[in-house]
């Protein structure tokens, strides 16, 4: 039995609606572990996303807690949630949220890149371009790199997504939806290419509504009215 | 590193970037013209009129003049602190030209030249350039009398703010004038006293002030002093304009002069004239010249208040460009924030992003500024030439050329005025929405 990554404890979250409140995550308990590849699925409005966005730290629980590698991630200062952010988990965005200004090799590289000074930049920046390369190669990426994203596909832009969550080596890779917005054969080369990770030992948590693609992981979670249904 | 990197892409790469640079650029433009116009008219104005008293004056507001005003002099001439003092005669005539219009009322003044000249800067306001001692001496009769004439009077400018024609320097004038006993009362022609004089034009003088320019003839010190009746019974003159050394404290001369006027005041007490040295006073020049000043000044008063208003216009202009900017930029905050930069850099990154901008646009804006002052009398000759409008009608308003001297304290405060608003700007907004949690910034439509 491999150890526990990521762990949540009683995780609620609800959303001030008018008088209100929408309770959207009700005590969630899930646990991933080092290498296996979990899927959240449920309804459109089940919560997923906003469950992923607490186990990447982008949001805040009402109660409950997020532990990975058993902290807190409500007990880290703001610098260490920094660093949880940047390099500990990964996170693809359904819409890529990619920066326009920046060409694909720079949006991969930017990461890595705003943790350091210029002058640590002088000393590992090789090593990080290297890496970057060698990320675009694998993400059929070789022709594009100095293109910006208003100049690449859907798929593409959702690769470069993939990239820039990789280029620090995370631990856990968190994707929401990384092929709702693509089309079938688009979408499996993105799944391919998560599968590919997953052999190679990466831990991902994948939000999907996909039940093929639910099928490609190790264990799927159901979502449905803040719980867990399984 | 990436901070720059990426805040010079934002520079670079937005419309929106250049459209703020340009807002600043314009604001700067604003302020530094208009601020520089309008200080220059009116120190221009206040100058002028400082020119032409010196710094500081004994005078009595008394048509009849003050007595014992010869020791007064001799007394001041001794001060350690005074350059020179020159006595004046002022007074009422009026003016007829032989063979032509009669009875045209002016301003009389009498002055001793090369004192006069000393105290105040009336030699550069000759037209015809002249030595000292033959400054009332007619061009082409140096046995004749002769006076200098306002140039305003019976001459008018064209819209360059050159004279219409040349001076008639060759013009006879008949001065008249009503001579007072020391009591007040008219002297009669009949006791011998001349009321009436004729004059050739010498010169004209261009003192810059249109109110002094078009009421005034200067003649020799004793012929006014005759004219008005000032020499009879006792000498008296109606002012002495006295000029201090440079780096003296004008508040304590003007302090030092009254107390040597007092004196004059109590050694005559008891003669018959006391009565005459009671209005003499002592000023200095902004306040002898205060009734002219003091509008400008209010002016002055008045267009800073307005441009305190522009200023903050400006900032707030600047500012809310700056905050559309950082909205505009939430999503890409809102990514940055979830690979884990932290606030701190991220509100580095925009204040670079707003510093770039700042220092473009106010570059920009002091520049054209620069290169529009330079020309501004260029474009407004133009403007007359092709379209007949000026901006100020030279026949009215008294200045030669616009003022298109850059203050460098104006300068300053205007570049810094810009930075700091820039700064302000974009600070408050970005400081506001980089600490918000980074779904928050990313479920924006961007
Ligand atoms: N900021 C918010 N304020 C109010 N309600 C919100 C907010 N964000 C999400 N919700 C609500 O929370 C619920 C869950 O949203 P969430 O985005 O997690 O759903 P989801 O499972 O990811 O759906 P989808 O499959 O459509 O992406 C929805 O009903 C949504 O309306
Ligand atoms: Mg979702």
């Amino acid at each position: 039995m491999s150890k526990v990554l990521l762990q949540t404890k009683s995780l609620s979250k609800s959303y001030k609606m008018g008088a209100t409140r929408l309770k959207v995550l009700n005590e969630i308990d899930i646990a991933v572990k080092y290498g296996e590849f979990v899927t959240i699925v449920g309804a459109s409005g089940s919560g997923k996303s906003t469950l992923l966005h607490l186990l990447g730290a982008l949001d805040k629980p009402d109660s409950g807690k997020v532990l990975f590698q058993e902290e807190d991630l409500s007990k880290l200062s703001s610098s260490a949630l920094n660093r949880y952010r940047n390099s500990k988990v990964g996170f693809v965005f359904q819409f890529y949220h990619l920066i326009n200004e920046l060409n694909v090799l720079e949006n991969i590289l930017m990461p890595a890149m705003a943790y350091c000074s210029a002058i640590q930049w002088l000393r590992v920046g090789g090593k990080y371009k290297k890496k970057a390369m060698e990320l675009i190669e694998k993400l059929g990426l070789q022709d594009r790199a100095k293109h910006k994203p208003y100049q690449l596909s859907g798929g593409e832009r959702q690769r470069v997504a993939i990239g820039r969550a990789l280029i620090n080596s995370p631990a856990l890779l968190l994707a929401d939806e990384p092929t709702g917005n693509l089309d079938w054969s688009r979408g499996q080369e993105i799944l391919s290419i998560f599968s590919q990770l997953h052999q190679q030992g990466q831990t991902i948590v994948m939000v999907t509504h996909d039940q093929r693609v639910a099928q490609k992981a190790d264990r799927s979670i159901v979502l449905s009215d803040g719980r867990i249904t399984e | 590193m990436f901070n720059v990197k990426l805040a010079l892409k934002y520079f670079l790469k937005k419309p929106i970037s250049w459209l703020a640079t340009l807002a600043v650029a314009i604001s700067v433009f604003v302020v530094l013209v208009v601020m520089t116009v309008m200080h220059g008219l009116v120190v221009d104005y206040i100058n002028k009129t400082h020119a032409t008293v010196g710094d500081v004056i004994v005078y009595s507001d008394s048509l009849v003049g003050f007595p014992y005003y010869d020791r007064l002099l001799g007394e001041i001439d001794k001060q350690n602190f005074v350059e020179a003092a020159s006595p004046v005669i002022k007074s009422f005539a009026m003016l007829s030209v032989a063979g032509g219009n009669r009875g045209l009322g002016v301003n009389l003044v009498g002055i001793e030249a090369s004192s006069y000249n000393q105290v105040t800067e009336f030699k550069s306001s000759l037209y015809r350039k002249i030595d000292n001692d033959k400054i009332f001496t007619p061009y082409f009769d140096s046995k004749k009398s002769g006076c200098i004439r306002g140039i305003l009077i019976m001459n008018s400018k064209n819209y360059q703010g050159k004279f219409t024609h040349n001076p008639l320097i060759f013009e006879k004038l008949i001065l008249t004038c009503f001579p007072l006993s020391y009591k007040g009362t008219l002297l009669k022609a009949a006791s011998g006293i001349v009321d009436s004089k004729s004059y050739y034009v010498a010169n004209d003088s261009d003192t810059g002030l249109a109110s002094v320019d078009s009421s005034t003839i200067y003649i020799p010190f004793t012929d006014a002093q005759m004219l008005c009746g000032m020499d009879s019974t006792i000498k008296r003159a109606s002012a002495i304009y006295i000029k201090i050394k440079q780096g003296e404290s004008l508040g304590e001369c003007v302090d030092k002069i009254s107390q040597l006027v007092q004196r004059m005041k109590e050694q005559n007490e008891n003669d018959k004239f006391s009565m005459l040295l009671r209005n003499v006073r002592v000023e200095d020049w902004k306040t002898y010249k205060r009734e002219s000043i003091a509008p400008m000044e209010k002016e002055q008063a008045m267009l800073t208040a307005l441009f305190l208003l522009i200023a903050l216009v400006t900032v707030f202009v600047i500012f809310v460009v700056f905050f559309m900017l950082v909205h505009h930029k939430l999503r890409d905050i809102g990514i940055l924030r979830s690979v884990g930069i932290s606030v701190f850099k991220i509100n580095g990154l925009f204040l670079l992003f707003a510093t770039m901008i700042a220092i473009a646009g106010t570059t920009i804006g002091a520049l054209g500024g620069w290169f529009f002052l330079r020309y501004i009398n260029n474009l407004e000759g133009w403007l007359f030439r092709e379209f007949g409008w000026q901006l100020w009608n030279r026949t009215i308003y008294d200045i030669g050329e616009i003022p298109h001297d850059i203050q460098t304290e104006v300068l300053c405060v205007i570049i810094i005025c810009s930075l700091v608003a820039s700064l302000l700007g974009a600070f408050f907004p970005v400081f506001n929405v980089s600490r918000r949690d980074p779904v928050k910034l990313l479920s924006v439509d961007q």
